[in-house]
């Protein structure tokens, strides 16, 4: 497990820089770890989508379904990916202190 | 029916031959592949896209409606235990001047798609090893 200084803190992150404590996690954490997914910076429009998958994910333990996420924000799919390149389940999800999401093969 | 051949390149990259077309399908970077091509998921998610597309042009087509420029977008998530395509998002994006009026007829069209209908009675699949 590897250390990455994010938002002022030296945190523990897994292989794909998903942060393992979600205790830690703060707006600072969050920007820099914009950084990571191709998001150069937060607008209020990306922090709209971070927290509510947050929100969710609080309440019940996972992250919300890609359509739950567009019906909340109001933005369409193409917008969730244009607001995260790398898509809300890798980008808007690690963003947002989420443990990894499930991978595939 | 043509025959799908999927035949090993190197690592978990594969060659997909269909009649005359091949395409390379790979694992993802994070799943310890190349990314030299799209995943066996978002092929799948592709799937039904696409065959959304195709029966919405074939509709529009017979019934005089605008639809060149159309988009079908679609995301998924995964699920786990076991591993598989939780659920599936997508969002269609007809030209200006398609009439409001039609969007519930399109839907219709687009969940009566054959990709749409084969996941709703999933196949029977037999999978064997060969010599």
């Amino acid at each position: 497990m590897a250390t990455l200084n994010l938002g002022g803190k030296d945190l523990e992150i897994d292989e794909d820089g998903f942060i393992q404590d979600p205790e830690q996690w703060d707006d600072g954490v969050a920007a820099d770890l914009a950084k990571t997914e191709q998001v150069d910076e937060l607008t209020e429009d990306h922090w709209k989508v971070v927290n509510y998958i947050r929100e969710y994910f609080i309440e019940f333990g996972s992250a919300p379904m890609v359509r739950k996420l567009c019906k909340a924000s109001g933005f369409k799919l193409k917008e969730i990916y244009e607001l995260f390149p790398t898509g809300p389940a890798k980008g808007a999800c690690k963003i947002a202190g989420l443990p990894k999401p499930t991978g595939c093969v | 029916m043509s025959l799908v051949s999927v035949e090993h390149r190197a690592g978990k990259s594969f060659t997909v031959s269909i009649r005359q077309h091949e395409l390379v399908v790979d694992a993802s970077l994070e799943d310890g592949g190349e990314d030299g091509g799209p995943k066996p998921t978002e092929l799948f998610v592709a799937s039904l896209g696409s065959c959304i597309g195709i029966m919405i042009a074939a509709y529009c087509q017979n019934a005089d409606l605008p639809y060149e420029g159309m988009e079908v977008d679609a995301a998924f998530d995964l699920a786990a235990d076991p591993i598989c395509i939780g659920s599936i998002a997508i969002d269609i994006t007809m030209p200006e001047g398609f009439p409001e009026e039609r969007r519930k007829a399109l839907l219709r069209v687009a969940q009566a798609c054959p990709i749409h209908n084969t996941l709703h009675r999933p196949p029977q699949i037999s999978v064997e090893v060969v010599d």
